[in-house]
């Protein structure tokens, strides 16, 4: 659109089937990633880092998952929201029962427990499809509400019922809490949301996007052709 | 075993017991199926004639009800408030044709469905707008809706009969009916049965679709305002009316997304299913598991049959 | 709410000579939404925060004391931040939901004739199930023990606040002899309205404080006669000071009031009571500091040290409107000043004295509650502040 994009020959099948084969893309990237992690920090205000910037890294997170589940596997899903409380209550209750442990590497593990929880309700998939396997997942939106006021394990048994953030540090910095200030809880987020990002793409670039799309495009070639079953 | 008595035995016997309020939930369960079956009526009524699965049936309502109660409050007397309010509807069916549909006529369903999620937003937004955030009284006595109880004393207690509930099932069965000769014997019907079947067959045979879809967007208008004047004199009208309809989907997915018998059986069995679970073993939860046991329900209907009760089977080749 | 600051603004020129600006930001309820507010508010330095939620306002209680910015959540928010030790920052006058809900037992105690008639009584609790609902929880548990009555739950989620008539089978089914509502929003017609379908006397549903709005009650229609709420403000328009704001706000056109007859309703007097609160406040900072304008910490030391008498409230045009208010460094609330209000079919009416909360259930369970409040967050601030004595 804006460079023309032939003429840039590769010469080993690495180099043709990178993420960025063309050079003025890998230039635009380095440069918004130079605005992310060095620009907006040093002009950026409060109200947009925290208001602004943060919900949009966050929710653009959930949306290449759902991207993923969607756009990639065809699998219409109406519970993302519920499997983000489940990854949020996840780490809640792992930061606060082993507060030794860094808070990043549980936020990394809490999509685990996200996942499992996705996977439950994505059973159903195997045998519904289309816009009734929408209004199945929000089963899961309604369930895993439900689950989430009534179960005071889950906010700790808390009087009020509300959440509260306990203070967690990186290198001495303080990064969740009240007292953490809304530059580093941005790089702490953006960090994670470029890495997260980079392994989701290099998924859809390789053998199980592929696969996804396979399965989106008509499933029932994929399963008897491809010789992987539905459960993908 | 305590537990297993609380699981499989209590329940009857409370049954047993106070069988005045087996009845009355017997009795709310089935006004709740008969409004679920109306909710769900408007979004088979699109879904079979368009291929849209409308998620703005429910702000629809909303919004339907809040005309109604905001042209009276201006001071339209009621009948010509609920003529107008018809009239509103008409103009938003056209308005939903030419704006949202047409520019997406060779989309996916997915690419549709995500059309009305925007319209629900808008809708909500002009509704807050043009009528205010608070909460409104639905103006059941001007339209002749009956209120008070009838109450049968009996069976050990009593039983009461909310005469609103009464009039909600009796407008449902008639509305059903309406649509059902509607669909069966007008030429109209017909067209709206062939688009289903086909939209190339149908323009074939020169039924205009664009017409087709204002039809139907205006019929399940009329069906909304109807949802909305009953779920308004039961409780009030303001937005939560909207979340309402979310809880009519688990009778969609039960009853099959293309059927009018589908979403009244469904209605039925998940009105009623519910509203027993939750007396009679919700305690033992805590509570509050009505919001998600109707998708129990439903996704254990489906196991059985993917394409709900009475949906049409889908045939896939490669 | 902003009517009697527009008022003060035009009749006495703002307050001590200093003008009143108001920013008002729409949350929906939302607790983000809400933080958000605060957080675009934040860099304008305002004087106090008015959060009007209790979601909202437990989100934005460890920011206060870092923000140093006080929060007033008149009658809502964290019962334990009335002490004032642990929360220096946070306001909560007149009273806390755990007094409200001890005003109610002390009420149906009278009712049935004394506190040993509560023995074997069931006693029910229908509650919006969000951490504003679940508030009276502890209080009503440990009265329960003490007073030996049953405690019957009535969680009412957030999606089913219109859709009420399952769990009013269950009240039905159990027959508890007094229910405390402690609802929000649409929950609250829809509860006076299955509570009156079911056949429960309404003198027996007393409802907290949030649900005796006149729309709370109105939809009810005929059935409603008698239902009764806890209030902390008048009601009417017969104070001098609601006259003032119909002249100087109302008929000028400068009110966001929907009609001249909202005017004096129990909710609007509510606004107003937060605003007087708000006013005194920054009367007290000003005479504390001698400054015209004050910063946040000026108006905590003003609330801190707020101080209004019977005398004081007849002299603002308030005779009656609401109880003597004392705080200090300790208590951050008064515990006083809940009366029973009753709705005739039309209208709120006074229907009882001021009645006390029980204060030696309630400071146990307020210190306790703010110890283990701190204790949960490793990290709290001690309280730096200092006292000042009240003028």
């Amino acid at each position: 659109m804006f460079y023309r994009e032939v003429g840039q020959y590769k010469t080993s099948y690495a180099a043709d089937m990178a993420i960025f084969p063309i050079l003025q893309d890998r230039i635009a990237l380095a440069i918004i990633l130079l605005i992310a992690f060095v620009l907006i920090p040093l002009l950026g205000s409060d109200f947009l880092l925290n208001s602004v910037l943060i919900p949009f890294l966050i929710f653009s997170l959930a949306a290449i998952g759902l991207n993923l589940l969607t756009g990639y596997a065809g699998l219409l899903s109406l519970g993302t929201g519920a499997f983000m409380g489940v990854g949020a209550y996840a780490c809640l209750k792992l930061a606060t029962s082993f507060p030794q442990v860094n808070i990043v590497i549980w936020i990394l593990a809490s999509g685990f427990f996200s996942a499992a929880v996705g996977a439950l309700f994505g059973l159903p998939s195997l045998r519904i499809k289309g816009f009734y396997l929408a209004v199945a997942t929000l089963a899961a939106q309604f369930f895993l509400e439900w689950c989430f006021t009534r179960i005071p394990w889950l906010y700790n048994n808390s009087v009020s019922g509300a959440i509260e953030v306990p203070l967690r540090t990186l290198m001495g910095i303080a990064i969740t809490g009240p007292t953490a200030t809304s530059l580093t809880r941005y790089l702490v987020i953006l960090s994670i949301v470029v890495v997260l990002t980079w392994i989701a793409a290099n998924l859809v670039h390789g053998r199980i996007g592929r696969m996804w799309m396979s399965v989106r495009d008509m499933d029932l070639a994929a399963e008897r052709h491809v010789g992987l079953s539905d459960d993908a | 075993m305590d537990l297993l008595y609380k699981i499989f035995i209590d329940p009857f016997v409370q049954m047993g017991t106070a069988p005045d309020l087996l009845v009355q939930t017997l009795w709310d369960g089935f006004v709740a199926g008969a409004l679920y079956a109306l909710i769900a009526l408007g979004f088979v009524l699109i879904f079979k004639a368009s291929g849209v699965f409308n998620f703005a049936q429910g702000i629809m309502v909303v919004f339907a009800a809040l005309t109604l109660v905001g042209l009276h409050e201006r001071g339209v007397p009621a009948f010509l408030a609920l003529g107008l309010t018809i009239l509103v509807m008409l103009a938003l069916a056209i308005g939903v044709e030419r704006l949202v549909l047409r520019p997406l006529i060779n989309q996916s369903d997915f690419i549709l469905f995500m059309a009305t999620f925007g319209l629900t937003y808008f809708l909500i937004g002009l509704g807050q707008l043009v009528f205010g955030g608070n909460p409104k009284v639905m103006i059941a006595s001007d339209l002749y809706l009956p209120s008070g109880a009838i109450e049968f004393k009996g069976l050990g207690g009593f039983i009461s009969f909310q005469k609103i509930d009464i009039a909600a099932v009796i407008i449902t069965s008639i509305m059903v009916v309406v649509l059902a000769v509607f669909f069966q014997r007008t030429r109209i019907g017909r067209a709206l049965r062939a688009v289903a079947d086909s939209h190339q067959a149908a323009l074939s045979v020169g039924i205009s679709l664009e017409q087709i879809w204002v039809i139907v967007w205006f019929a399940a208008g009329i069906v909304a305002l109807t949802t909305g004047i009953m779920w308004g004199a039961r409780s009030q009208v303001d937005f939560s009316l909207e979340i309402i309809a979310l809880r009519a989907l688990p009778v969609l997915i039960l009853g099959g997304l293309t059927s009018i018998p589908g979403a009244i059986v469904g209605g039925m069995i998940i009105g009623i299913g519910e509203k027993l679970v939750e007396f009679y073993w919700g305690p033992l939860l805590g509570g509050g598991i009505d919001t998600w046991f109707s998708y129990v329900i439903a996704l254990g209907f489906l196991v059985f049959r993917p394409q709900g009760l009475f949906g049409e089977k889908l045939i896939e080749r490669i | 709410m902003s009517d009697y600051l527009t008022m003060l603004n035009e009749r006495d020129g703002g307050i001590g000579g200093a003008k009143i600006v108001i920013q008002e930001c729409e949350t929906g309820y939302d607790t983000n939404k809400g933080v958000e507010c605060y957080e675009s508010v934040k860099g304008r330095n305002p004087v106090v925060i008015n959060p009007y939620s209790t979601g909202v306002t437990l989100q934005l209680i460890p920011k206060a004391a870092v923000d140093k910015i006080p929060i007033l959540s008149m009658a809502y928010g964290l019962s334990a931040s009335a002490d004032g030790n642990r929360f220096p920052w946070v306001f909560n006058p007149p009273a806390t939901y755990w007094d409200g809900a001890s005003a109610f037992i002390r009420h149906a105690a009278d009712v049935e004739g004394g506190f040993d008639k509560l023995k074997g009584k069931t006693i029910g609790l229908v509650y919006l199930d969000v951490p504003y609902g679940k508030e009276p929880i502890p209080l009503l548990q440990t009265l329960s023990i003490n007073y030996g009555f049953d405690l019957k739950f009535y969680p009412v989620p957030g999606s089913q606040m219109q859709n009420q008539t399952s769990l009013w089978l269950n009240v039905r089914r159990d027959r508890p002899d007094w229910i405390y509502l402690q609802g929000w929003g649409a929950m609250n017609p829809t509860a006076v309205k299955e509570a009156g379908n079911i056949g429960f006397p309404m003198n027996r549903l007393i409802g907290v404080w949030w649900s005796g709005g006149d729309d709370d009650a109105r939809p009810a229609g005929a059935q409603g006669k008698g239902y009764s709420s806890l209030d902390i403000n008048g009601v009417g328009q017969n104070y001098p000071v609601i006259q003032d704001i119909l002249k100087y706000v109302v008929d000028k056109g400068k009110s966001q009031v929907a009609s001249r007859d909202k005017v004096g309703e129990n909710l609007y007097n509510r606004g107003v009571l937060n605003t007087v609160l708000v006013a005194e406040g920054i009367r007290a900072a000003q005479r504390l500091t001698g400054k015209k304008v004050i910063t946040g910490e000026d108006m905590r030391r003003g609330l801190e040290t707020l101080n209004i008498t019977d005398a004081r409230w007849k002299e603002l045009g308030m005779d009656g409107f609401a109880a003597p208010i004392n705080l200090n460094c300790s208590d951050h609330n008064g515990h006083h000043g809940i009366y029973l209000a009753e709705w005739n079919g039309t209208k709120w009416t006074k229907a009882s004295g001021w009645i006390e909360p029980m204060k030696d259930q309630v400071q146990p369970l307020i210190e306790g509650a703010a110890r283990d409040y701190v204790a949960a967050n490793p990290g709290w601030p001690k309280r730096t502040e200092a006292c000042d004595k009240s003028s």
